[in-house]
């Protein structure tokens, strides 16, 4: 249970600076406000609007969750960290901070567009949910993972999103793919348990593979 | 490479050059020198000779990539790196010429140069790793952190996208000849070729996959030279 530490110093950290979620969260209200000005009053469809959240979801991610280990690296903690504890410990308690704070935006954005756009209409609230939870999930540790990548290269920032986006790729397009079935109204159930497997193999997948290869990165 | 491959390799090339643009079409085909005319693809068909084995080799470097990323965990001798990069950079060269000539294909044969045809995603999807991982080497500085990380890095890409680069195509429809919807022409490679294009075809995938190796060959050596130059 010594992640849950970690999760508490992350959480601890956090509450400080509030750096993580304030960037995060002034990201997705500057796009949201881009997407209402480039409208106008046209009121665009459903099924674009799902893209679009997901986007964003992915995006708003992008500009937070990188500081998961590039602050370790900068400020040099990370060797107190690894005297501490193991590296599994450290990247599941690491993930669990990322996936909350990406909740946490998932819900923010969700909100804004409740309450921005009037043809964002929610079917199946409940499938939504699951989905947001899961979809934070598969967000969460992708990136947790590939920022202990760059942690150690130059130009951290830009090089972040290069490399989430082609390993997150399936993960978005099933998102998407699944939200226009959940919100439309007579879905197909075949479908929805289909893409949910789908998702739900994503993060066992990268779950396994980031824990492996998270104790290579980290032992030195 | 041995002398004797290079020859081979030439008279390979040289029977896959001149039977793939030699050879005429016609409806009923008759003896060794005349391809079927596919319905639909006509001349285009020709394509079949090159942009297949381009698009096999840059999946076949991005493995032996991997491998040797593999190799070098295990082993941390930075030879295996020096390998792993040669095939990068090869396999983005073909990934690139794969997705080009696909896209003039692509151009005659369904009218727009990109379509987001579950084909052209997963070579899409191959281009950006490729990118990835090659703007990442370039961003470290210390030799046994690019290698480390490079070789993480394309280890979890390959687990986290299988599903679009090589099953999605496969079981989706797609308008790509060989796909699971394609009614018209069916499986193009197992069943509508005939046998002269099934011979010139495997002809050209085994001259191609030599002169691959002749090219990394060389490749691997000019890095190694420059990486020993560098570190003494």
């Amino acid at each position: 249970m010594i992640f849950l530490s970690v999760l508490q110093k992350e959480l601890k950290i956090e509450f400080k600076s509030r750096y993580s979620l304030n960037a995060a969260l002034l990201f997705a209200l500057v796009s949201v406000s881009a997407i209402l000005f480039s409208f106008h009053e046209n009121s665009p469809s459903l099924q674009l609007m799902v893209g679009i959240y997901w986007v964003l979801v992915f995006f708003s991610s992008m500009a937070s969750l990188s500081r998961a280990f590039v602050y370790e690296i900068e400020r040099g903690s990370d060797y107190t960290l690894k005297t501490l504890t193991s590296a599994s410990n450290v990247f599941v308690g690491k993930f669990l901070f990322n996936h909350l704070l990406t909740l946490g935006i998932s819900f923010f954005i969700f909100i804004l567009f409740l309450f921005f756009f009037d043809s964002y209409k929610v079917n199946n609230f409940n499938y939504f949910m699951f989905e947001v939870l899961l979809g934070s999930l598969g967000i969460s540790i992708t990136s947790t993972f590939i920022s202990s990548i760059i942690a150690y290269a130059k130009n951290k920032n830009s090089l972040y999103s290069i490399l989430c986006f082609p390993a997150q790729i399936p993960l978005i397009v099933s998102l998407i793919k699944l939200n226009e079935e959940i919100f439309s109204a007579n879905f197909n159930n075949d479908d929805i348990v289909f893409y949910f497997l789908i998702i739900i193999s994503y993060c066992g997948i990268s779950f396994i593979i980031s824990i492996f290869l998270f104790e290579l990165i980290w032992e030195d | 490479m041995k002398n004797y491959l290079k020859v081979l390799l030439f008279f390979l090339m040289t029977i896959v050059l001149s039977s793939s643009f030699g050879f005429k079409l016609s409806d009923k085909p008759s003896g060794f020198f005349e391809f079927p005319n596919l319905k639909g693809l006509d001349d285009s068909a020709r394509i079949i000779f090159f942009h297949v084995p381009m698009a096999w080799l840059s999946v076949v470097a991005f493995f032996m990539s991997l491998y040797f990323g593999v190799k070098y965990l295990k082993n941390k001798d930075l030879t295996y790196d020096v390998k792993s990069l040669a095939s990068l950079q090869l396999g983005l060269m073909f990934c690139l010429l794969a997705t080009i000539s696909g896209s003039i294909w692509a151009k005659f044969a369904w009218g727009s140069f990109w379509h987001w045809d579950p084909r052209e995603t997963s070579i899409f999807i191959l281009l950006l790793i490729y990118g990835a991982l090659l703007v990442l080497r370039s961003s470290l500085d210390d030799a046994e952190k690019k290698a480390k990380l490079t070789a993480v890095y394309s280890i979890f890409a390959f687990f986290t996208t299988p599903f679009f680069v090589f099953i999605m195509p496969r079981i989706t429809d797609s308008l790509h000849p060989g796909s699971a919807g394609d009614n018209n022409l069916g499986p193009v490679v197992e069943f509508k070729m005939n046998l002269n294009m099934t011979i010139v075809f495997y002809i050209s995938l085994i001259a191609f996959s030599l002169l691959f190796y002749w090219l990394w060959n060389l490749n691997y050596r000019s890095l190694l030279l420059n990486y020993k130059k560098n570190n003494n």
